[in-house]
């Protein structure tokens, strides 16, 4: 069978399709499908040809197969030191294999490769600060993603959730109607504790425009309210876009790179039409990932940043802090003991690490706040990156993957882990779920929420 | 007076003193029953799957898994069903505080009919990072009156003869209190309007000497009839009377006093304290100690 | 033979070598895509030099990064390997009295008694990274055949070098071997994995260039390697 009903090479592009696939219980007749869809070899090698330039093809040349890389990949670490989950071994028996045989590889070889894609490596990049040569085997791996991804070998929530964008531009079925709706309704839901609260939607020369992760619309819109309770207290002239306001991308976990290039561009757009100062994301990582950093490659800019300057949440809440724009009740300080998890996609591959840690010494009574070890840019992947969080079929590897995280955290002694991330934030609850530790884990928003000095003027009037 | 309501179950021993409140409500006002059951909070990420109220298994929710699960609630009440005409069941995936909210913004019902935890709430499937649980997320932010049921409600509501109105003079004890005359007027029954001083003496609270708190609960007395009563017309059988102490524990104890049927109160929505822990916590505290069911009111 | 190895044939070798690297070098940068890496290489000429001078100069630092830290074995080994194998080919006497026949110029000489040492721990350490290889699991796992080929051409020189030095057997034997040896080192060096010895520099080039123009560099972070 060339193709499969379900699984096939094409992309999802219809909210019917989209359907069709969701109703396949766990993927069930996709994966069936799977074991015997063709391998198109030639559209492969053709693909590796054109894009497979010289960075790549020198990182598999030279790689001196000294496993220095191992130690550093926190899967390889939990795996009770599998020799198959070494960085360079899961790179060299996948990409190298099939470069090697230039693109003559079969069903078989491919179903197995994207089990190593996805279940074995989070594209935590972690192992590019540890090679010798500087090999980033993540990269390799995101690019492998998009070569299976091509070739209809890809993880049924991700091809769902890659087809999600390409037909709601949202990670989630969430209308453009839905989020303004959602959006205006739940900041209603809290005018009385905050008079004056307002849902600006489509302001033109804001100085802020917020972007948010279409689940938070869908499953926890507090976030929404709580973005824009610490807006307003901090006097900011801000406002979301109706169209263009998802941030994440799951088309880039599921290496659809067209997909990627049609989300950001919305946002993109979004900056265009309502050309406010800066950009501002969520407490999200891989969404600032694929909006900040990588975007501007996807859509061809050269200078390779978005149309306005953007920055992380993270970045807001430090300089609103710094700056006296928020003020913090010192006596309502946490006064707990605290850790904070560093998110790879914009600590290691952003260089944020110091703005979370000016939000913690505003937050934290003094002695309170522990270092995870290690941290910042060494810190460990939260164990559901890259797309391992949603994978039914990886759960088990996933569940494992936990254990990492949850160790460091034992180790800290914290009761509280500050996670502003999504995947982060889901991954510790997952393994507070599956280990029961005995821990919280919040977003900033809600922590700061709680403390703050409201000037008396915002406050509600008895 | 309640054409619609809105019951959220776990269809399980937590929620059937709500649902025998529940149903004969509907049977004695004729009303649509919307009974709304949340499968489950999508724990997977961006996952189908979610992780089962009842089982705690990891399930992939699809139609197959619905109708059984609709049956299932349909077993459930067996026994209680036919009370009300007309009924519906709905389900839902999501964090069950806001799906209710959700489902109340949409269909408008008249009354939101619950048992106190529509989950275990210790259990981190539903903790929601270090935030309040359901019921207090759902109390702060309905727009319609939401009724929670306990313990075993000695009347199930099938005859009414004392609400106790509990204030504590905010805006929306305001709204409480209309309610409270609407239905006392409605079922006929008799109305008592109830206000606990604080005073418990913790070491930061001022200390009062008995003089001062008399003189002080007499002006409330004083403004309590002026304030109410002239709005109570067609309600002949009611009492007012202010009591000191711990607000909880007198209102539970004013309640038993006056073999309540039901206790209405209001939740202050500028107290921005109340999704947290520590306050909102007199009216957690009523729901889990009164002996009949606690009807509060936001807005 | 010994008239033919060091006349046209080192003629050839070196001149393989070099252009070869250059060749790999060339390709190597031309080959760089802003669009397809997701760097964008030539607007922050700045920051991307600063990140791949930081890249390159801390790794070659005996436990100068975190990585080399974590593994203070392979850290002894690899720099007891490279210093020999870097230094000694063109830093030993008798090398610079041969250049100095040849092409009229010499560089700076080692001491005699360094460089023994040097060639010492460039074998010895060789010899244990191959059993290095072979003893750890997560190495064994990667080896090749080729590996164990370009580690033995890499140490094959340095070996007759030895034996040639110590006059063990026939030292004029000994002596042609080694100069073939080297000779296919060489040769060997811009066609094999061993053209790391360029691609080395283009590789840490690039991915300082990348953390410090997209990954945080720009952002005035220095990634701490
Ligand atoms: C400036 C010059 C050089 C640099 C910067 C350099 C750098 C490196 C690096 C980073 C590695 C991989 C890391 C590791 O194995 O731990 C490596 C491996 C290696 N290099 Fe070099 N190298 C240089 C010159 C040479 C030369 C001249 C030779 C040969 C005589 C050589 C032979 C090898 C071999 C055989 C390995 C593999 C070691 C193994 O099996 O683990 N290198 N080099
Ligand atoms: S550390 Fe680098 S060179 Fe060594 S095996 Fe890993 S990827 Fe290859
Ligand atoms: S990117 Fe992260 S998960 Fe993937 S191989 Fe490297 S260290 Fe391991």
């Amino acid at each position: 069978m060339p193709e499969g009903t379900l699984c096939n090479k094409k992309p999802i592009d219809s909210a019917e399709a989209l359907n069709t696939l969701l109703s396949d219980t766990s993927g069930e007749v996709y994966y069936r499908e799977m074991k015997s869809i063709e391998v198109d070899t030639k559209l492969l090698w053709k693909t590796i040809q054109n894009t497979c330039k010289s960075r790549i093809r020198t990182w598999l040349e030279i790689c001196a197969h000294c496993g220095m890389c191992a130690d550093s990949c926190f899967l390889y670490l939990v795996d009770d030191h599998n020799p198959k989950q070494v960085p360079a071994y899961k790179i060299q028996s996948t990409l190298g294999e099939i470069i090697r045989k230039k693109g003559n590889v079969d069903n078989n070889f491919m179903i197995k490769t994207m089990e190593i894609a996805w279940s074995q490596c989070t594209c935590c990049n972690r192992c590019a600060m540890y090679c010798p040569h500087g090999i980033d085997v993540g990269i390799m791996m995101g690019y492998l993603r998009g070569l299976l991804y091509q070739q209809g070998f890809v993880p049924w929530e991700l091809k769902i959730g890659a087809g999600m964008h390409r037909v709601y531009r949202a990670q989630m079925d969430v209308t453009n109607e839905d989020f303004v709706d959602t959006f205006e309704w739940i900041v209603e839901e809290y005018e009385d504790e905050y008079p004056g609260l307002k849902a600006p939607v489509d302001i033109q020369g804001a100085d802020i425009m917020y972007t948010v992760n279409a689940r938070e619309v869908k499953h926890y819109p507090e976030d929404l309210a709580e973005a824009a309770i610490l807006f307003h207290i901090a006097g900011e002239n801000w406002t979301v876009p109706s169209k263009g306001w998802e941030q994440t991308s799951l088309s880039m976990f599921a290496g659809d790179w067209a997909a990627c290039k049609m989300q950001v561009e919305t946002v993109y757009d979004a900056m265009e039409r309502l050309k406010p100062k800066i950009m501002v994301g969520t407490e999200c990582g891989h969404a600032h990932r694929a909006t900040v950093v990588e975007g501007p490659y996807w859509v061809g800019r050269k200078d390779g940043r978005p149309p306005v300057k953007s920055i992380h949440y993270v970045e807001w809440l430090a300089d609103a802090l710094k700056t006296g724009k928020l003020k913090i009740d010192p006596a309502k300080r946490l006064k707990v003991p605290v850790t904070l998890q560093d998110s790879c996609n914009y600590v290691r591959n952003h260089g944020l690490k110091s703005a979370t840690r000016e939000i913690i010494k505003h937050i934290v009574e003094p002695g309170y706040f522990i270092e995870m070890s290690p941290n910042k840019e060494h810190n460990y992947c939260c164990g559901g990156g890259g797309g391992f969080n949603g994978v039914g079929l990886y759960r088990p590897q996933r569940n494992k993957a936990l254990i990492t995280k949850r160790d460091q955290i034992l180790s800290t002694g914290a009761k509280l882990v500050l996670a502003p991330c999504h995947n982060c934030w889901d991954a510790i609850r997952d393994l507070e779920e599956e280990y029961t530790i005995g821990i919280e884990w919040s977003f900033l928003k809600p922590v700061i929420i709680k403390m703050l000095d409201i000037p008396e003027h915002l406050r509600p009037r008895e | 007076m309640f054409k619609k309501i809105l019951f959220a179950t776990s269809a399980t021993k937590a929620s059937d003193h709500a649902a025998r409140v529940a149903f004969n409500i509907s049977n004695l006002y004729n009303s649509h029953m919307n009974i709304l059951h949340i499968l489950g909070v999508p724990s997977r990420g961006f996952s189908q799957k979610v992780t089962d109220v009842k089982t705690r298994e990891k399930v992939e929710v699809d139609d197959e898994y619905i109708a059984w699960v609709k049956e299932e609630i349909k077993t459930y009440y067996a026994e209680l069903l036919p009370k009300t005409k007309s009924y519906e069941i709905k389900t839902l995936i999501g964090y069950p505080h806001r799906e209710i909210l959700r489902e109340i913004r949409k269909n408008k019902p008249d009354l939101l009919v619950m048992g106190r935890s529509t989950e275990s709430e210790g259990s981190p499937v539903y903790k929601f990072g270090s935030a309040g649980s359901t019921l207090q997320r759902v109390i702060k932010a309905s727009d319609c009156p939401v009724l929670l049921v306990n313990r075993p409600a000695a009347s199930f509501w099938g005859s009414i003869t004392n609400i106790v109105f509990a204030t504590d003079f905010s805006k929306s004890s305001d709204v409480a209190f209309d309610f409270a005359c609407k239905l006392a007027r409605n079922i006929n029954c008799e109305l008592h309007i109830f206000h606990a001083q604080n005073i418990s003496l913790t070491p930061e609270s001022e200390i009062f000497d008995q003089d001062t708190i008399e003189q002080r609960m007499r002006e409330k007395l004083r403004f309590f009839r002026k304030k109410y009563v002239s709005k109570m017309e067609g309600i002949d059988n009611y009492s007012i009377e202010v009591w000191e102490g711990v607000p909880y524990i007198e209102i539970v104890k004013y309640a038993r006093e006056k073999f309540a049927d039901l206790i209405i109160m209001a939740q202050d929505s500028k107290n921005p304290g109340s999704t947290t822990e520590e306050l909102g916590s007199n009216i957690k505290q009523v729901i889990l100690r009164a002996g009949c069911p606690v009807l509060c009111m936001t807005k | 033979m010994y008239e033919f190895l060091t006349g046209f044939m080192f003629w050839l070798a070196l001149a393989i070598c070099l252009i070869g690297m250059l060749v790999r070098i060339i390709f190597y940068f031309r080959g760089l895509s802003w669009q397809l890496d997701r760097v964008a290489y030539k607007e922050f000429p700045m920051s991307g030099f600063k990140g791949a001078v930081n890249s390159i100069y801390r790794w070659l630092i005996p436990f100068g990064t975190l990585g080399w830290r974590k593994q203070p074995l392979m850290t002894v080994l690899f720099f007891g390997f490279h210093a020999g194998a870097v230094l000694v080919p063109v830093f030993l006497v008798a090398h610079n009295l041969f250049l100095k026949e040849k092409l009229g110029f010499s560089f700076f000489a080692l001491n005699p008694f360094v460089a023994d040492i040097l060639t010492w721990a460039t074998v010895i350490c060789g010899l244990l990274i191959i059993l290095r290889r072979i003893a750890l699991p997560k190495v064994r796992i990667l080896t090749t055949w080729y590996d164990y080929f370009i580690l033995f051409i890499s140490l094959a020189p340095f070996i007759s070098g030895l034996i040639a030095r110590y006059e063990l057997g026939d030292y004029s034997f000994w002596l042609t071997i080694h100069i073939l040896l080297g000779e296919i080192l060489l040769i060997a060096i811009p066609f094999t994995k061993l053209s790391h010895v360029v691609l080395f520099f283009a590789s840490r080039a690039q991915i300082g260039m990348d953390f410090g123009i997209k990954r945080g560099g720009i952002k005035g972070t220095t990634l701490n390697w």
